[in-house]
């Protein structure tokens, strides 16, 4: 240990993160101590770390954190993340940026703070690359004065910025590659309807718990689309065709238009969403690099749509992880069983059910015909806590089915999860 | 993988290299260091499997861990480095100062009054 220089004892005491641990850490030794003091690049205050913040007051807990981050002198990351009971006083919150605004890259900062103060504004932005704000206001962007040129991550939870705002914000950030929003309010004057937003360098977007009547991205370099638990009539995706990953979950939306950006969609996961299958069909239609497509949970608007195995196999040949969940009734598995194509690089397979019946175990053995090199296969399965005696002779008779289906293909590692 | 390799390797002329001096590290460390690299390069594991197979490598003596990661530091290994550093945080956490001073061996313990 003595050996150990005092900056890697600093990048040690780093890694314990949690402010509480490093102080107490620090005082083992001068060494450590001086490790602390000169060489600690990473804090962080979480109210899920110690229980005695959630005891103490704002505050209390103001100065507790202003006297440890006063003792540092390299900060690069720092998280202060409290419960919402907690506010602070916009002159803490400033004395803690303004102390670290020259060295901090990343900054966590979940707090309720006073609604007229502009955490933007205080932030030190020539080097910061990620923001994480929680519970804030962001008040006014001056993109003019106000450039955030390394940030690469910006995410929102809760934040109240108006649409105005948060295009100023996207502009002044002309690295940015993450943009991850939960929660959002929009403040405006007017009841808001509907939004638009750009970004030329945006690789990432998600969205969490918004609801909007039409919301537009427009975003060139988008790779990576989430959506969840989202009310939108119409979500536009405006790009250059560079999308690879498109989720959605639990979300309600009318209209999805992607444009014509399926050509390069590698990862599909759609889950708990009401789908039109010929709809939804010809906007993932030409995604011939799909690599993996997951549908969980659908339902579908028509009852006698299904996905049929005949389609996907053709459409998305280098498919290698298929992950089916939905309802089965008499019309899937004729209809979407039937066709000879095989899914040739299909390696890993997951099936699940809600409740289970007869079909499932034929589904499940009409699958595996298909899919002559797999290696794996999952099956999901929900089973409730109160068993009729039907239920428990159908789960038997299955058990026995895939015992069965795993002699025959020796080849596959069969695998269960049931919750 | 390493830095310091990749340095020493752009500033030596190429007609001239016959070896590249690490000489602070021993041979033992340097084979779990190589094995490590090799591991990481092969892109051959998925990543929850790689995870698994960390946490295995880095179960180890906390000698053997200050070697390692003054060795990541002399190489400049980042991945490793921070690896190393985890899990002996990891060991440190919720201990108090006397008791990790007994864990590593710590001689120079001196009081908070001392330097105040």
């Amino acid at each position: 240990m003595e050996n150990l220089p005092v900056e890697v004892i600093g990048n040690i005491l780093s890694h314990l993160e949690s402010a509480r641990d490093v102080v107490i850490a620090s005082s083992t030794c001068k060494k450590w101590r001086e490790a602390w003091r000169c060489h600690l690049h990473t804090l962080s205050f979480n109210s899920c770390d110690w229980p005695i913040y959630h005891e103490l007051s704002s505050n209390s807990l103001e100065i507790l954190i202003t006297q440890t981050i006063f003792q540092t002198k390299a900060l690069r990351c720092l998280t202060i993340s409290m419960d919402d009971v907690h506010e602070f006083s916009a002159a803490s919150v400033i004395a803690w940026l303004m102390y670290t605004r020259d060295t901090l890259r990343r900054l966590h900062f979940y707090v309720r703070t006073p609604p007229m103060f502009n955490i933007i504004e205080k932030c030190g932005r020539q080097k910061l690359e990620v923001l994480a704000l929680g519970r804030n206001f962001i008040t006014r962007v001056e993109p003019s004065y106000q450039k955030f040129p390394c940030l690469k991550s910006l995410s929102l939870s809760f934040v109240s910025i108006s649409e105005l705002d948060l295009c100023l914000l996207l502009s002044a950030c002309p690295r940015l590659e993450t943009l991850s929003m939960v929660s959002p309010v929009i403040a405006s004057s007017d009841l808001q309807t509907s939004m638009e937003i750009s970004s030329s360098s945006l690789k990432e977007f998600s969205v969490e718990s918004f609801g909007l009547d039409k919301f537009v991205l427009e975003a060139d370099l988008l790779e990576h689309l989430h959506l969840k638990d989202c009310t939108f009539e119409v979500f536009e995706l405006i790009g250059k065709g560079t999308l690879k990953v498109l989720k959605v979950d639990d979300v309600s939306v009318i209209h999805l238009d992607i444009g014509e950006n399926a050509d390069n969609l590698e990862f599909v996961d759609i889950s708990n969403f009401t789908i039109m299958w010929p709809k939804f069909y010809h906007m993932i239609s030409k995604a011939s690099k799909l690599r993996r497509l997951r549908l969980w949970g659908v339902v579908f608007e028509d009852d006698d749509e299904v996905v049929d195995l005949e389609t996907i196999s053709v459409c998305f040949p280098q498919l290698s992880h298929l992950s089916l969940s939905y309802d089965l009734r008499d019309g899937v598995l004729n209809y979407g069983l039937q066709g000879l194509s095989l899914l040739v690089n299909v390696a890993v397979l997951e099936l699940g059910w809600t409740s289970i019946n007869d079909l499932f175990a034929t589904w499940v053995a009409g699958l595996l015909e298909r899919c002559p090199n797999l290696t794996k296969l999952i099956i999901y399965g929900f089973v409730s806590e109160v068993k009729i005696h039907e239920e428990c002779q159908i789960l038997a008779k299955f058990t026995e089915f895939i015992i069965e289906l795993g002699r025959k293909y020796m080849h596959v590692k069969i695998e269960f999860e049931y919750e | 993988m390493s830095k310091t390799v990749k340095d020493a390797i752009e500033t030596i002329p190429t007609d001239e290299i016959n070896s590249i001096s690490l000489s602070l590290v021993r041979s033992e460390i340097l084979t779990k260091v190589i094995e490590y690299c090799k591991k990481h390069n092969s892109a051959q594991m998925s990543d929850v499997d790689l995870m698994d197979w960390d946490v295995e490598f880095a179960n180890v003596h906390y000698t053997t861990l200050f070697d390692l990661v003054l060795s990541a530091n002399y190489m400049n290994i980042n991945c490793l480095l921070d690896l190393v550093c985890g899990k002996i945080a990891d060991m440190i956490k919720g201990k108090t100062p006397g008791e990790i001073a007994k864990l590593f061996d710590i001689k120079d313990v001196s009081t908070y009054e001392e330097d105040n």
